[in-house]
């Protein structure tokens, strides 16, 4: 795969940028909302590397988890004794 | 048994020698009016003032000295506290200082060393081509999906920043990749080409690129391929090295072009051969 040059690279941003804000503004649960911005996601797979989609879709999960614990702290997962 | 002694003794003397009653405690210098009346009633004019009666010198020692004394015991005693003090504070200054010397030789120690790579044209460069230049280094790699680009994007803003400011000659930006295997010279002089002309990319063998990552502690790791695709994970972060190739400081992801222009500039302009 060669390298994608600049502007290949803010192509790809771009539809990045642009099914992400799909993600966020939709309603329903994530598969409904993946489901609703399927078009995105596939303008996405064709603008980037397969490797920049997979790498794109774990860090939205990751950015979206970090603005949680920003936003209501660290909850301690199931099974977890809280009491050290 | 010897308390005792002692506190009788420190009486006897006491009914002596008035002079003995700036040592003594507070509560028996209370007595020391009674004491004065009893004697003011075997003088001859019960009509005067009580301590006019008495001998002008018994005088001065009683209502002059006494007091100043406790005085000058008091703010001895708050002078030597403060005195105290400030040798304190010195000492812990000075353990302060010697311990930031300690942690500055650790850091310029740990950070940084000789290196072999090959450039855009496929000549050799190593550390001491950059000798009397001051360095900002960049470790990535040219299939990098975002964060590489980002922060080059702002390495070229620092670049064009410190060249309004500086010869062009005093300041080299350096990208070098962490990804041997696939960033080829021909491949990086395309890439860096994208970023700032001035900007200049530098690859290796992969044993080449694991001295140098070692030397200046960044990480990278592979992760897996897809279709010979992969990403590399690895440390992001700049380094400044001085015009001797040491290192000067680190700036990461969180820094903005403009922090590092002003650190950059500043470390340039305090710097001493």
């Amino acid at each position: 795969m060669a390298v994608p040059d600049k502007e290949r690279r803010q192509k790809c941003w771009d539809a990045r940028d642009a099914y992400w804000k799909c993600l966020d503004d939709g309603s329903g649960e994530r598969d409904q909302r993946e489901d609703a911005c399927k078009q995105l996601k596939q303008l996405l797979s064709d603008s980037c590397p397969p490797v920049w989609v997979k790498h794109f879709d774990r860090r939205y999960d990751y950015l979206k988890y970090k603005e949680k614990i920003e936003k209501h702290g660290y909850e301690q997962p199931h099974g977890v004794n809280s009491q050290m | 048994m010897a308390l005792s002694l002692l506190r009788t003794g420190t009486l006897a003397i006491m009914r002596q020698t008035p002079q003995t009653r700036l040592f003594a405690p507070l509560q028996l210098q209370r007595c020391t009016p009674y004491l004065l009346r009893l004697m003011s009633n075997k003088s001859s004019d019960p009509e005067k003032p009580v301590n006019v009666q008495l001998p002008k010198k018994k005088s001065n020692l009683a209502a002059d000295k006494t007091p100043i004394s406790w005085k000058n015991l008091g703010i001895s005693v708050v002078v030597f506290g403060i005195l105290l003090n400030v040798l304190w504070y010195l000492k812990k200054l000075r353990k302060e200082e010697i311990e930031k010397n300690k942690v500055l030789s650790i850091g310029k120690a740990a950070i940084g060393g000789d290196f072999e790579l090959v450039d855009t044209s496929k000549k050799v460069v190593s550390n001491k081509d950059f000798a009397g230049k001051w360095v900002l280094i960049y470790f990535g790699f040219t299939h990098c999906p975002d964060i590489c680009p980002e922060e080059l994007e702002k390495m070229a803003l620092v670049v064009d920043n410190i060249d309004k400011e500086r010869s062009a000659s005093v300041f080299q930006p350096l990208f070098i990749s962490v990804d041997p295997e696939r960033d080829t010279p021909e491949l990086i002089a395309k890439y860096t080409a994208d970023f700032h002309k001035r900007l200049m990319g530098l690859t290796g063998t992969v044993d080449q690129i694991k001295d140098v990552c070692k030397k200046y502690r960044i990480y990278y790791s592979a992760g897996p391929k897809e279709d010979g695709d992969y990403i590399v994970d690895h440390t992001i972060i700049m380094y400044l090295l001085n015009p001797k190739g040491e290192f000067q400081q680190y700036y990461g992801r969180n820094k903005t072009a403009a922090e590092i222009t002003k650190d950059v500039l500043v470390r340039m302009a305090m710097y001493k051969e």
